[in-house]
């Protein structure tokens, strides 16, 4: 039930995701500044930064859910905000902060998203049923997602992200508050989402979850890319969160103040 | 697409209810309230269809004015939006704006306050029962009424929310702007018009109505009251009819 991409007009070399100069201003101050990323076809991208560095206004704007000011998001060669339709049944989007309707049961979630997305019946309950086994979450199926852990929470989430089959994977935050378990579980499906020809993009500022899990990596910053190639182009034989740090000018070694001394 | 938004929606509605016994009670009380306020409109309707036409009219305007007002008001006041069909939370999914603008209006209609406000549109047929013709306009131009109500109401809660993403105070304060800046100036003209002793009040009510009648709170209640001004040859009307 994907969409059908012709490979004369989307050959491989077409990037999975590529932002081109996107822009968001809100008032005086500019929160995602001409920011430039290619995202190739089956790569799995970090995108890392620091808080309020843009990561989820880029993501937003990426995806549809927020119009830029200016620059292009193309998904597999579709403009996103010149065809917003087509390119929607492209991604799958976990978006962080946007409330799910967590007055439905976490299959009621699943199945409505399929059918949001124009899925016939036999083929949304057949994926619901395999989604609710691969993430474990068969016994709380029938429970509001209201009631969910945050890690149940992320994980139906992604099962609603993926019921249509997407080809590209938008991930904010996927390990926010998320136990070990049920992340490592999310980063298999990842992993084996990326295997089967798919690609995804996550932001997170975990820079060791980034590092062991992604293979390609861009550094944000004040709405801008400050590095941005493989993971193991960026750290440079280093590590990712001591290149992350010099690249934001060091780690701030200040003194602690007097009282701050519990002996 | 927008039948399976409607699902959504009462979906939604019905796992909320069941998952809290207490808001099946406020959802009762409140439909026996809003039947008690039907049952009251529908008496108003039914003796203001026993006055002279430009009183008929003159009621009709203002009670449909005041409840599109209240639509458009009373959810920024009680937070009582309805959000399952929020534009933001479906961006992600391919859906075509009409589609959602149709699901929402329905969703809008579908529901207490809006089969309350359609049976209350309706019933200014009563009103002009005495013109036939009148009562049968009265029937059509009560469902553009009553989609007047929640397209309103839709569209100063985008507009709102757009504004200010949910801060209480702000939100009462826009509510309040928007009640003084309706209502101001027609209280203005009433009690101006009456303290200065110029004109009878009456004629000053008369007119600030037929005004009413012309704005986008009144037109659609006052069309009936026009047809009526029209068929009935025995009535010129007066000079403050709305022509």
């Amino acid at each position: 039930m994907t969409v059908p991409l012709d490979p004369a007009t989307d050959p491989a070399s077409v990037p999975a995701l590529e932002l081109r100069g996107l822009t968001k201003r809100y008032g005086a101050g500019v929160v995602v500044d001409a920011l430039s990323v290619s995202v190739p076809r089956g790569s799995l991208y970090g995108l890392v930064g620091p808080n309020g560095a843009g990561k989820t206004t880029t993501l937003s704007m990426a995806t549809g859910l927020l119009r830029p000011d200016s620059g292009q998001a193309l998904v597999h060669g579709i403009d996103v905000w010149q065809h917003p339709l087509d390119a929607k049944r492209l991604i799958g989007n976990l978006a962080d902060g946007v409330d799910l309707y967590d007055h439905l049961t976490g299959e009621q979630l699943i199945m409505f998203s399929g059918l949001l997305f124009d899925l016939d019946r036999s083929t949304i309950r057949e994926r619901t049923a395999d989604l609710l086994a691969l993430l474990d979450l068969e016994s709380a199926a029938g429970s509001l997602v209201a009631d969910y852990s945050a890690g149940m929470t992320k994980k139906i989430a992604l099962a609603a992200a993926l019921v249509h089959s997407p080809r590209l994977l938008v991930l904010d935050e996927p390990f926010e508050s998320v136990d070990p378990i049920s992340a490592a579980r999310i980063r298999d499906i990842l992993d084996g989402f990326v295997q089967r020809g798919g690609s995804v993009v996550v932001s997170s500022h975990s820079m060791d979850l980034v590092q062991r899990m992604c293979d390609h990596v861009a550094i944000v910053a004040e709405g801008r890319v400050l590095r941005a190639g493989t993971i193991d182009d960026v750290r440079d034989g280093g590590d990712l969160e001591e290149t992350f740090l010099a690249l934001l000018g060091g780690r701030q070694r200040g003194e602690s103040p007097s009282w701050l001394s519990p002996s | 697409m927008v039948v399976t938004l409607l699902r959504l929606r009462f979906r939604v509605l019905a796992n909320a209810l069941r998952r809290n016994p207490l808001q099946v009670v406020a959802v009762t009380l409140g439909g026996v309230q809003a039947l008690i306020l039907v049952a009251l409109a529908l008496l108003g309707l039914w003796w203001a269809g026993s006055l002279a036409a430009e009183a008929t009219q003159a009621v009709v305007i203002m009670g449909g004015a005041v409840l599109v007002l209240g639509w458009m008001v009373v959810p920024l006041l009680f937070e009582g939006v309805e959000h399952t069909l929020d534009p933001l939370k479906l961006a992600r999914f391919p859906i075509r704006t009409n589609q959602l603008m149709t699901a929402m209006l329905i969703a809008g209609v579908a529901w207490i306050p809006g089969v309350a406000t359609l049976i209350v549109a309706m019933g200014t047929a009563i009103a002009w029962q005495r013109v036939p013709a009148a009562a049968g306009v009265a029937l059509i131009a009560s469902i553009i009424g009553a989609l007047t109500c929640v397209v309103g109401s839709r569209l100063v809660a985008a507009g709102v929310g757009i504004l200010l993403r949910g801060r209480g105070a702000a939100r009462i304060a826009i509510g309040a702007s928007v009640i003084v800046l309706v209502v101001a100036p027609v209280l203005a003209v009433l009690f101006n018009g009456s303290s200065a002793g110029a004109d009878e009040p009456s004629t000053i009510f008369a007119t600030s109505v037929a005004v009413l009648g012309w704005t986008p709170l009144g037109a659609v209640w006052s069309i009936a009251g026009r047809v009526a001004g029209e068929t009935s040859p025995a009535r010129s009307g007066p000079a403050w009819w709305p022509q």
